[in-house]
C-alpha cells in the first residue's frame, strides 16, 4: 500500500504533527510504501528527520509562491499525486482542515476529518472521530481510493524508526502563487 | 453585494447526548436544537457587511428536515433577508452536503459559514463549496473586511495569525471572535415572520461516509497528585505531554 503524509513547515522549518502523521501511517500498514509531501520556497530545516521517523521517501516541491500560506498551490499539487495513493493523510490543523476539504473535493473523493485513530478494514479507511465536543466518538468508514483523512495533532506519537529517507526534490512548474 | 450564509441546525452543545437504538446516530427525542454556534458568527458578519455597505442582500440558507425553518426564523430575526430552505436530510459525508448546497450558492459575492458544525466536527463544507463552485476560501477568520471587491481576512494558525486577501467572489469560514452575534429583537422577530422562505427539495448524493459505530467516550478519570513543589514538575510535564497530549 502506498500512504501519502503532508508534511508541514512554519517558516521553512518542519512542524512536528509531520512525525506524528507518519507514525499514524506506520500503524495504518507497518509495510507501506510512505512518502512525505513538504511544498516549501526552499529547503526545509528538519526535513531529513522525516526518514527517521516512517518515511520512506520524501518529496520536496518548491516553489516561491510556498514562501506564505498557499491553499491554492498546496491545492494543487496534492490533487495531482493523490491518485497515486491509496491513502493521503494530512494534520487537521490550520493548513490541512484548510486543504484536505478542497482536494477532496476537487477529487470527488470523501473526507475523513478530524481523526483520533485510523485502521484499515479490507480496502476501506476506518476512522474513529470524537464528535459532539468530544461527548460522543463516531466510526466512520470511507471505501476506494484515494481515502483522504486529517488526523488530530497529538492523537499519535512520533516514532523513531531509525532509519533515514531519501529527499527527492522538485520544482513546480505550476505558476501557484495566488494567494490564498 | 449578495451575501449567502450557510446555516446548520444542531443539538444544543449543552444537551445531554444518548446514542439512539441503531447504534449509528443521536437520539434526538428531547434534545433541543440551537443553529450552529460558528455560523451565528457568520450570520452576524453578513448583517454587518450589509449595514456598512448600505445596500446589497444577504440570504440564509439550509439543508435540513422541516423543524431547520425555526432555525432559519430566528437567523431573519436577526436580520438577514430571506431564507432558502433546503429540505432533506443531512448527511455524514461533507462532500454530499457541499455538492447539494453549491447550486443553491452560485452567483453571490460572498459565501459565509462557520468554520465546522459543533455536531459533525468535520470543518470540511465551506472549504468544499468554494472547490466546486471554483472559488477561493479563506477559513477559519477571525476578522474579516470587505471593501472595493477584496477580501482581508486574518485567520488563527497555531501559535499565531495570518493576514491574507482574495478577491470577490469568495468562500469565507468563519472562527470565534470575529464579532458578536446579536440577539434578535422584538421588532426583528416579527418582521421575521414576513420575510419570504423558499422551500425546495435538496438533492443529496448518497454518502460515502459511511458511520458505522457511535461510542461514549471512556469516563473521565479521576484528579491524580503528581508531587508537591518544583521536583515535581518535571514529572507533571511528561505526563501533560504523553499522557494527557495537551502539550
Amino acid at each position: 500500500m502506498r500512504i501519502l503524509v503532508i508534511a508541514e513547515h512554519r517558516e521553512q522549518a518542519l512542524r512536528g504533527v509531520s512525525h506524528e502523521l507518519l507514525a499514524a501511517a506506520r500503524a495504518l500498514d507497518a509495510g507501506a510504501s510512505v512518502d512525505a509531501l513538504l511544498c516549501a520556497p526552499g529547503p526545509v530545516a528538519g526535513a531529513e528527520s522525516l526518514g527517521a521517523h516512517g518515511a520512506d521517501r520524501v518529496l520536496l516541491a518548491t516553489h516561491a509562491g510556498f514562501a506564505r500560506s498557499n491553499p491554492d498551490g498546496l491545492t494543487a499539487v496534492v490533487a495531482s499525486l493523490a491518485p497515486q495513493y491509496a491513502v493521503v493523510l494530512f494534520a487537521a490543523s490550520a493548513t490541512g482542515r484548510d486543504v484536505a476539504p478542497r482536494v477532496a473535493a476537487r477529487l470527488r473523493r470523501p473526507l475523513a476529518s478530524d481523526a483520533t485513530s485510523l485502521a484499515m478494514a479490507g480496502d476501506a479507511l476506518t476512522a474513529v472521530r470524537p464528535v459532539h465536543a468530544g461527548k460522543i466518538l463516531q466510526t466512520v468508514t470511507v471505501a476506494g481510493v484515494p481515502a483522504i483523512a486529517t488526523v488530530r495533532p497529538g492523537a499519535y506519537q512520533a516514532v523513531s524508526a531509525g532509519k533515514a529517507g531519501t529527499v527527492e526534490r522538485s520544482r513546480c512548474r505550476r505558476s501557484s502563487s495566488g494567494s490564498p | 453585494m449578495k451575501i449567502a450564509v450557510c446555516l446548520k441546525r444542531v443539538p444544543d452543545t449543552g444537551s445531554k447526548l444518548a446514542i439512539a437504538a441503531d447504534g449509528t446516530s443521536v437520539d434526538e427525542a428531547g434534545v433541543k436544537f440551537v443553529p450552529n454556534p460558528y455560523d451565528e458568527f457568520a450570520l452576524e458578519a453578513a448583517i454587518a457587511l450589509k449595514e456598512a455597505a448600505g445596500a446589497g442582500e444577504t440570504v440564509v440558507v439550509t439543508l435540513g428536515p422541516d423543524a431547520a425553518q425555526e432555525t432559519l426564523r430566528s437567523a431573519l430575526a436577526m436580520g438577514l433577508d430571506r431564507a432558502v430552505h433546503l429540505q432533506g436530510s443531512g448527511s455524514a459525508d461533507a462532500l454530499a452536503v457541499a455538492q447539494a448546497l453549491a447550486a443553491e450558492l452560485a452567483g453571490f459575492d460572498l459565501v459565509l459559514f462557520g468554520k465546522m458544525a459543533v455536531d459533525d466536527y468535520n470543518h470540511a463544507t465551506g472549504p468544499m463549496v468554494a472547490e466546486l463552485l471554483g472559488l477561493p476560501c479563506i477559513t477559519a477568520v477571525s476578522m474579516l473586511e470587505v471593501s472595493g471587491g477584496t477580501v482581508v481576512a486574518e485567520r488563527e494558525i497555531e501559535g499565531g495569525v495570518e493576514t491574507v486577501t482574495c478577491a470577490l467572489p469568495a468562500v469565507v469560514t468563519c472562527e470565534k471572535g470575529l464579532n458578536t452575534p446579536r440577539l434578535p429583537s422584538l421588532k426583528g422577530i416579527m418582521a421575521a415572520k414576513k420575510k419570504p422562505l423558499d422551500v425546495k427539495p435538496a438533492s443529496v448524493p448518497a454518502a460515502a461516509v459511511a458511520v458505522t459505530g457511535l461510542a461514549l467516550p471512556p469516563e473521565r478519570q479521576a484528579g491524580r497528585i503528581v508531587g508537591e513543589g518544583p521536583d515535581a514538575v518535571p514529572a507533571l510535564i511528561e505526563l501533560l505531554r504523553t499522557e494527557a497530549k495537551v502539550l
